[in-house]
């Protein structure tokens, strides 16, 4: 049964490869070659992503900034070169002969405010960002570089809408937090789904921070092209490809919390500033603190591009129970394999062993817990795979196959119980993607096998297939129309089946100008996982019971409006000494309309804790975000608010977890080789928790601020997160973390 | 750079701001409403003592004494909020001085619980001591009626694990894994 879809998918591929494979055969041929650089200093470009407009034919550049294309079609043919920071160019009316090379340099012109010109995850293929029908954020690597985060949630809980809750993503007030199960977003590395087969949760341990290029956040229902999880969005992490010279990269964090905020609050004489500040005397020996060390090194054999990764993390916490020790590694391979397809193969392994904080005593000692947990941790070991192998059929037909296998495994070591869990989950999917004429299309099928074997769940399986295609219609330079469908089968062995269907609608118009406008409508649905329906566990007396009766997935109808629009600062404010002031303005009103939502309650009758499909609920609200640059690109910065109403249908009352007003902001100020940035999130109480509600709950007003200085090939960030010391708490009796400080050093060779 | 300076210092002035406020303190108490005391243990701490924690309820259940009974108030005073756990009491103290936000209103019952150590504690738990305003005539437990803005003071109770009371169908929620 579990080769079933993966034969079928390949059947189907089969057919179509043979049908459409002979359409570019005996055409001439010709390559186009050349370089990329700066326009300002001649440097030449490395990663620019070089594209035969019209066709899926392209290259990326090396160190050196120079590209081969190989197998285009004779003819007059343009080429459009993007790189995230630098305007789109285009080399029109190139000529290509058969069987020679076309020479081309083409010069990019520096953007001020860094915005890639491609995404690939808002429809499963290249487009350009402006072309997306939903909001998309995206987190460049100068962003993940430039802050000390050990894990990539605390980079991403920056961006506009976006607030993270014990690993757990709340998108536009999606999720709130489900107690680490159920994620409402899909997450991805380079485009194959990295969610926990057993919970459904997001494990960021196993995301490498320093093998990271940027991250895409795609808003809005997804399920329409990646099913089950994208029910409020999408988050795509890519890793960068292996460079193609030798290439050595180093990274050493480490770092110290301050005491709490108040001095009763102090649980420990292993405060660092405690000890240099209030007893006058400095005691290094095992202070509360963490530090990190990862070590990378990619070259490229051949035409094999190899990277390999490995780390080690620990710190003590700041809290009782609060300490951890992470070990990784990681390996990717990029290869052509002929002339038009390329193999990428991806493997991970993180073993994370930590301390369990599931209460605080009370919120007279927060930074302890009851004597019942003292002493309680977990540890969980995560191995993934992944192979995607993407071949170019003709200029205008591509297909891509993906393989993909995740395992998780916990063990408990608490007081009252040693559970454990291994869950395998296994997925594989074939997409096409086409363009003639006006349309650019993508269409494909995907299956995926989750099997676990547990004390606390038996040994479920559970089996999910689909088909989906969207089209993309493009009418002139002012207009888009994308139109997609995916039918989602899942099914529990020997408890349900169920069958979803995801449209999407969206639309893109250019009035003109640096406007676009933008809508989108569509289903995403999130089938409950394996955890949700078969968990039975007892924690510190708090017992969990299956329900099998949570045969529904959770559904929800999605709708957005909003548009951006680029402002000539000086136009505005002519005071304005310097030059190149760039503002990038862009607002969405949206709403989600859910069924079925699956949320942690009390069993009906009994005490005990279940996942319940608790009927309907809507969120609604809006979101203003701007990006501004000044002086040349000395000074930038960027805020996002979001206003986000939501409300349980049955009981009245806002969501839980939800908070209502969201500011994200942030600024950098370039002096020299030295930056100083800040960073911002606020806000307001949580509405709702599930336990504790009459609890005291606090605004969240965080800021984090940090000083970079650039050597070249190495530098250096000290960082002070939570400057201000707040307390306060995203969930019940749970404290966040205190102010700490962080060196990091960077180095490559 | 004016204009830089200028940004700077409203950047400062933010930073400065957010560091003037700590959010949460266990001070936010002392302005605000609740209670304090002291909670007096006497005989030994069983072996098996899971957890010791201070709860107060809203509402006592006057007249209720069948299991299915209590387990229908215990519940239905949890979901709406009427019964709070708070203080969780450090293993073997003698003495145990608390203090408690709560909102104003009446609370009928603050009372002392105690978790035997066993996989699922919500069953044997048992109720350890209340406030009683005259400790000698322990009939039912003194209500406590809270005003805004006001902490009282003196809310001692004495807690026996010789002399326990009634049963009650209790559970400890934490973190489901």
């Amino acid at each position: 049964m579990r080769r079933g879809p993966a034969r079928a998918a390949c059947a189907a591929a089969c057919v179509f490869l043979l049908s459409v494979c002979g359409s570019g055969a005996g055409q001439d041929r010709g390559r186009l070659e050349g370089r990329v650089v700066d326009e300002a200093t001649g440097r030449p470009l490395w990663g620019v992503n070089v594209m035969v407009k019209g066709t899926w034919l392209g290259a990326v550049t090396d160190e050196a900034g120079r590209f081969e294309v190989t197998a285009v079609p004779a003819g007059r043919r343009d080429i459009e070169a993007s790189l995230m920071g630098y305007e789109k160019r285009t080399a029109a009316g190139l000529e290509v002969v058969a069987g020679s090379a076309t020479e081309v340099t083409l010069r990019l012109k520096q953007t001020l405010i860094r915005r890639p010109a491609e995404i690939v995850t808002a429809s499963k293929r290249k487009q350009a960002i402006e072309d997306a029908p939903v909001t998309v954020d995206v987190v460049g690597d100068a962003e993940i570089r430039s802050r000390n985060a050990i894990t990539l949630d605390k980079v991403l809980e920056n961006t506009a809408g976006m607030g993270v809750t014990d690993g757990q993503i709340d998108l536009r007030g999606s999720t709130g937090f489900n107690y680490a199960a159920g994620s409402r977003v899909l997450l991805l590395v380079d485009g194959h789904p990295l969610i926990n087969g057993d919970t459904g949760g997001i494990n960021w341990d196993a995301i490498p921070v320093e093998e990271v290029e940027r991250v895409e956040v795609v808003k809005g229902a997804g399920s329409a092209l990646y099913g089950s999880n994208a029910l409020a969005g999408m988050v795509n992490v890519i890793t960068r490809d292996p460079s193609a010279v030798p290439e050595t990269r180093v990274r050493m964090t480490a770092g110290f919390h301050d005491t709490p905020a108040y001095d009763t609050w102090r649980w420990t004489d292993r405060f660092l500033t405690w000890r240099v500040f209030d007893r006058g005397e400095l005691d290094l020996g095992n202070p509360l603190g963490f530090a990190g060390l990862d070590v990378s090194h990619s070259r490229t054999v051949g035409p094999v591009g190899l990277s390999v990764t490995a780390g080690r993390k620990g710190g003590t916490g700041f809290s009782q129970n609060g300490w951890f020790e992470r070990w990784n590694a990681g390996a990717k391979v990029k290869t052509r394999i002929s002339e038009r397809g390329t193999l990428n193969l991806a493997a991970g392994y993180t073993d994370n062993d930590h301390g369990e904080v599931t209460q605080w005593l009370s919120q007279s000692r927060p930074l302890e817990v009851p004597p019942s947990e003292y002493g309680n941790s977990i540890r969980y070991k995560k191995s993934n795979a992944a192979a995607t192998y993407r071949h170019i059929l003709n200029p205008s037909l591509a297909y891509t196959l993906k393989a993909n296998w995740y395992r998780t495994h916990w063990k408990n070591d608490y007081q009252d119980n040693r559970d454990a869990a291994r869950t395998d989950k296994t997925g594989a999917e074939a997409q096409f993607d086409a363009l003639w004429g006006r349309h650019a299309a993508t269409f494909g099928a995907e299956a995926a096998h989750n099997r676990a074997e547990s004390d606390i769940y038996g040994s479920p399986e559970t089996l999910d297939l689909a088909v989906y295609g969207e089209d993309g219609l493009r009418f002139g330079q002012r207009a888009n129309l994308t139109a997609g469908l995916r039918y989602d089968f899942h099914r529990v062995r020997g408890v349900y089946s169920d069958g979803q269907l995801s449209p999407r609608l969206g639309l893109v118009f250019r009035p003109g100008g640096e406007t676009s406008l933008r809508a989108s409508f569509g289903r995403g649905f999130r089938a409950p996982s394996i955890a949700e329906v078969f968990a039975d566990i007892t924690v510190s007396g708090f017992h969990v019971s299956p329900n099998l009766d949570l045969r529904k997935a959770e559904r929800a109808w999605s709708a957005e409006i909003g548009g951006g629009r680029t402002v000539d600062l000086s136009r505005l404010f002519p005071a304005l000494d310097g030059p190149n002031p760039v503002l990038l303005l862009d607002a969405a009103v949206f709403r989600s309309d859910y069924r079925e939502m699956i949320e942690v309650g009390l069993k009906p009758g009994s005490q005990d804790i279940q996942f319940l499909n608790i009927g309907s609920a809507y969120t609604q609200g809006f979101e203003l975000r701007g990006r501004a640059s000044l002086w040349n690109g000395r000074l930038s910065g960027q805020a996002g608010y979001t206003f986000v109403d939501s409300r349980d249908r049955g009981t009245g009352r806002p969501l839980r977890y939800r908070s209502k007003h969201r500011l994200n902001a942030g600024a950098e100020w370039k002096a020299g080789r030295l930056t100083f940035g800040l960073d911002a999130r606020l806000a307001s109480r949580i509405e709702e928790t599930l336990l504790y509600n009459a609890d005291e709950r606090v605004p969240v007003r965080v800021v984090d601020g940090r000083v970079g200085l650039d050597l070249g090939r190495t530098d250096l960030v000290i960082e002070c997160t939570n400057m201000g010391n707040y307390m306060y708490t995203l969930r019940e009796r749970m404290l966040e973390p205190i102010r700490a400080f962080s060196l990091t050093l960077r180095t490559a060779w | 750079m004016r204009p830089v300076l200028r940004l700077s210092i409203i950047l400062a002035c933010l930073v400065f701001l957010s560091c003037a406020d700590h959010g949460l303190s266990p001070a936010a108490s002392e302005p605000g409403s609740g209670i304090r005391g002291r909670i007096t243990f006497s005989g030994a701490w069983p072996d098996s003592t899971k957890d010791v924690v201070l709860v107060v309820s809203k509402k006592y259940p006057e007249g209720i004494t069948d299991r299915d009974g209590l387990i229908a108030f215990v519940l239905q005073n949890f979901l709406s909020g009427g019964i709070q756990l708070c203080d969780t009491i450090p293993r073997n103290a003698d003495l145990y001085d608390y203090h408690i936000r709560l909102q104003p209103g009446v609370y009928e019952w603050v009372f002392v619980i105690w978790f035997p150590d066993t996989p699922e504690y919500l069953y044997g738990v048992k109720e350890l001591g209340a406030y009683y305003r005259n400790p000698d005539l322990q009939t039912r437990p003194s209500p406590v009626e809270i005003i805004d803005g006001v902490t009282y003071d003196r809310i001692n109770i004495s807690a026996d694990f010789a002399n326990v009371g009634m049963e009650l169908p209790f559970f400890r929620p934490g973190r489901k894994r």
